[in-house]
């Protein structure tokens, strides 16, 4: 569920408001109440099939996709050139597995605990962006292009 | 086994998996710069492949009791140290084959099996369940894609035990010039070890984010945040993933004419400018406009608003589901947990 957090005076039991409608939480009903207003709203249960536009959905998350084969398709090959061949499988397999074991694996846990503790369904788009922003900004200052070395060295 | 119990086990063995994979990479990296490249990824991917068969075979709670999902998390564990390892493996022993104005292209074919892994094992798991039915895939179906996954693993040490060392790794070793200590020199020598943080910071980082929020958080988003139903949302995911697994070869090929940062820099823009919550582009937002068009307008017309002091407000992620709410703050907020 999506809601925004409202500051209440000290002491006073919390409100839950659904558009207008106010719903205090001390109320003997207040679940029933909460669920039913939220029906009234239009807060569907369930995303209706005959609703869904299938094939944009499926363009967009095609545009997610290749976002993800610009990132990932030349990767393998500037990993490899960064490091020399001495150490490469060491030098190379652990930021990798730092970074997709722990900053990717945990990823879908960590977004949805920042919108379980915001109440925004949203705001766990801010994990993934503040680490990329990083990149971008680590990666054009201080990586270099590699495309031309000598792997052999 | 108790429901709050059973919760914690499935949340320990999918992060085992991913948690081990940076000792992985430390084990495996090492027996990989001293031994060398084919010995390593073929050890990794056998321990990959009868971890994973073993998980198909495991007994069930009833049967095992506690032991049933404490050696489903020593399973992960193997399989996440082995894939710490397999990875660099692949990447290197291609890369050290390719032509060097070819590297990209060549690295590129690695990067999409990831993605056609995700791949086939949707397609896979959609048609097991169509055909044998819901209450058959939850009870004993579940394990064919784990038996399945012998008939790869032998085809793989099949191929792999007539290849050949890198032709890079194999001359430095004949020349006697290979590192001794790899992990000292790579991690403690400052030069490498400042290589190995820039590219964690400056790449790895960034590339994991984008990839899991655009591939798997994705997924996740349809099914528990707009409620989309489960066979709906894997088959839009598959077709997407159909579609856009070429663009690994075509960037893969690109960065070996314009140059790996410049693509790379750019992918991250475009994640940070699509997926910013704040962006007037923002490519979640514009999937719950045409996947859940009614949750769209109730949030527009009907937004919901707790007002309560913040002082009775506790984080809202409950682990195990058996955590007790007793202010006016909390009760308002896990009525949400409530509904259907």
């Amino acid at each position: 569920m999506n809601y925004k957090n409202e500051e209440a005076p000290k002491g006073t039991p919390a409100v839950v408001k659904v558009g207008e409608e106010a719903i205090p939480t001390n109320r003997t009903d207040f679940v029933q109440a909460l669920m039913a207003a939220i029906a009234r709203h239009g807060y569907p249960v369930k995303a209706d099939p005959d609703q869904i536009n299938r094939l944009v959905t499926v363009l967009l998350l095609t545009v997610l996709v290749i976002f993800v084969t610009m990132v990932y398709g030349p990767i393998a090959a500037w990993l490899v050139e960064l490091f020399p061949t001495r150490i490469r499988y060491s030098g190379l397999s652990l930021p990798y597995h730092i970074g997709n074991g722990w900053l990717g694996g945990f990823l879908p846990a960590t977004m949805f605990a920042i919108v379980a503790a915001t109440g925004d369904i949203y705001s766990g788009l801010w994990y993934p962006v503040v680490v990329a922003a990083m990149s971008f900004v680590v990666g054009l200052l201080f990586l270099p292009e590699t495309k031309d070395v000598d792997i052999t060295r | 086994m108790p429901a709050n119990v059973g919760f914690i086990f499935t949340l320990l063995a999918f992060a085992a998996g991913f948690a081990v994979r940076p000792l992985g990479a430390l084990i495996f990296g090492r027996i990989g710069d001293i031994v060398g490249r084919k010995y390593t990824f073929l050890v990794t991917m056998t321990l990959m492949g009868v971890g994973t068969f073993f998980i198909g075979v495991l007994p069930s709670y009833a049967q095992w009791g506690i032991m049933a999902p404490v050696v489903l998390i020593a399973l992960r564990l193997v399989q996440g140290l082995a894939l710490g390892g397999e990875y660099g493996g692949a990447a290197i022993y291609v890369a050290e084959h390719a032509p060097a104005d070819k590297r990209g292209y060549y690295t590129s074919w690695i990067q999409t099996t990831a993605t056609l892994g995700l791949f086939m094992a949707l397609l896979l798991i959609l048609a097991i369940r169509n055909v044998m039915g819901e209450a058959a895939f939850a009870d004993w179906g579940w394990r064919v894609p784990f038996l399945l996954s012998i008939v790869l693993l032998v085809v793989s040490i099949w191929i792999r035990l007539k290849l050949n060392e890198s032709p890079i790794f194999q001359r430095m070793k004949d020349e006697g010039r290979t590192s001794k200590r790899p992990l000292k020199e790579a991690f403690g020598e400052w030069s490498n070890a400042k290589i190995a943080l820039l590219a964690l910071l400056g790449a790895t980082a960034g590339e994991a984010v984008v990839w899991y929020g655009g591939q798997f958080y994705a997924l996740f988003f349809l099914t528990q945040t707009l409620k989309v139903d489960a066979t709906t949302a894997q088959v839009m995911i598959a077709i997407a993933l159909a579609l856009g697994t070429p663009f690994f070869i075509i960037f893969g090929w690109l960065s070996d004419k314009v140059g790996r940062k410049p693509i790379m820099l750019l992918g991250f823009a475009l994640a940070v400018l699509t997926y910013a919550p704040a962006s007037s582009v923002n490519i979640f937002k514009a999937i719950t406009h045409y996947a859940n068009p009614a949750l769209e307008s109730a949030l527009a017309t009907a937004p919901v608003t707790v007002a309560a002091d913040p002082s009775e407000c506790s984080f809202q992620f409950k682990m195990t589901g058996t955590e007790k709410f007793t202010t006016s703050c909390d009760t308002a907020k896990a009525a949400w947990s409530l509904r259907p």
